[in-house]
């Protein structure tokens, strides 16, 4: 498969590559996402548009269709599945855990996809190089396995996230991320 | 028309190998993903759609099952054939004469000198809106897929080889030692 060149990078570069990732307020990512809980899951293709205001984010088949599309903006969170059911819920934590059966993170996951903790309280442990490697916060733990440089910030390329009995991987194949300000 | 040129696809391709080059648009997002790889398929049921870039995935049906692998994630979805086959583009390749029992199907013509077809899935649970499908010399050389959500797929075949010599266990897939296997 396609493997990624590991990022050499000297540690003042690093610096200013995490920064960078840390101004990130909206990007749009193309990759696959993978769940897992007891024998129950899936896996799909992912596209995921997000600024400040809302999110889309939209699974697909290998060929490309659409097979769930959960879109969240100040209204609330809407689940359309393929044969066009709609379901609506004030956030995507209890909006999935109804319909899909697993809680999806959506409220941390915007940061920690990003490789940088949510709001509120969280253990942080870094690599040599000064990113992070591991990161627990709302009952989960998030391993970062990969890096990729995009546009200069320093962005994760595979993490795994674990709650309990359920986990999730995500590979980001490619990442269009404006920091603010620019 | 591109009718005709369907049915006899289906009659004289009993089993076909292909390459493949996939591009996925859609109405919001930048330019589509790129992808690449072989297909191949035998009537009816069996199919193997091998991506080999940007990554790898599989999708194999067997005649029973559809099993989808990604190489990476390292996990397996696997599910009924006989529900899929109204809903897998891949499976409509390999669909023989029932074809018309799972859509309907109509001439829309003549574009960039290929015949082509539209197939609408019957029935209202489908996870497509619809297949066109680009008949020319070599037979079928296109597809375009219409899912629900404004996603489109342009698949186009090359190097197309009709009735292949069969090779043994191709259409069967055995998980991976270690991959996560999920569904029935």
């Amino acid at each position: 498969c396609a493997t990624v060149p590991e990022v050499a990078l000297s540690p003042p570069a690093i610096q200013s590559s995490i920064e960078a990732s840390a101004r990130i307020n909206a990007f749009q990512l193309n990759g696959r996402v993978g769940v897992k809980y007891d024998e129950k899951g899936f896996f799909g293709n992912v596209r995921w548009q997000h600024d400040v205001q809302n999110d889309e984010i939209l699974i697909l088949s290998p060929l490309g269709q659409g097979v769930a599309q959960i879109s969240q903006n100040s209204a609330g969170v809407t689940l359309i599945t393929a044969d066009q059911q709609t379901y609506h819920a004030q956030d995507a934590e209890t909006l999935t855990e109804e319909v899909l059966g697993w809680r999806l993170p959506l409220k941390g996951l915007r940061d920690w996809v990003l490789g940088r903790k949510a709001a509120g309280e969280a253990t942080i442990t870094l690599d040599q190089s000064g990113r992070v490697s591991r990161l627990v916060q709302d009952g989960w733990q998030i391993d970062y396995l990969n890096y990729q440089l995009s546009d200069g910030a320093l962005l994760p390329q595979k993490l795994t996230m674990q709650r309990g009995n359920l986990e999730m991987k995500l590979i980001v194949d490619h990442w269009d991320a404006n920091q603010s300000g620019f | 028309s591109s009718l005709d040129k369907l049915k006899n696809f289906i009659q004289q391709t009993h089993s076909a190998k292909a390459h493949f080059t996939q591009s996925v648009f859609s109405k919001s997002a930048r330019p589509g993903q790129e992808s690449s790889g072989t297909m191949q398929f035998m009537r009816p049921g069996k199919f193997r759609w091998t991506y080999e870039k940007p990554y790898e995935q599989l999708i194999v049906g067997d005649g029973v099952k559809l099993w989808v692998y990604d190489a990476e994630l390292n996990q397996v979805t696997v599910r009924k054939l006989d529900q899929a086959i109204g809903s897998s583009p891949a499976a409509l390749l390999a669909g023989n004469n029932e074809i018309e029992k799972f859509f309907t199907l109509k001439d829309v013509g003549l574009k960039e000198g290929l015949e082509w077809l539209e197939a609408t899935p019957k029935g209202n649970e489908s996870t497509f809106e619809s297949v066109r499908m680009g008949f020319g010399p070599a037979g079928l050389q296109v597809m375009e897929l219409h899912d629900n959500f404004g996603q489109i797929t342009l698949i186009r075949f090359s190097a197309i080889e009709r009735n292949p010599k069969a090779v043994a266990d191709l259409f069967k897939f055995v998980p991976p030692k270690g991959a996560d296997v999920i569904g029935e």
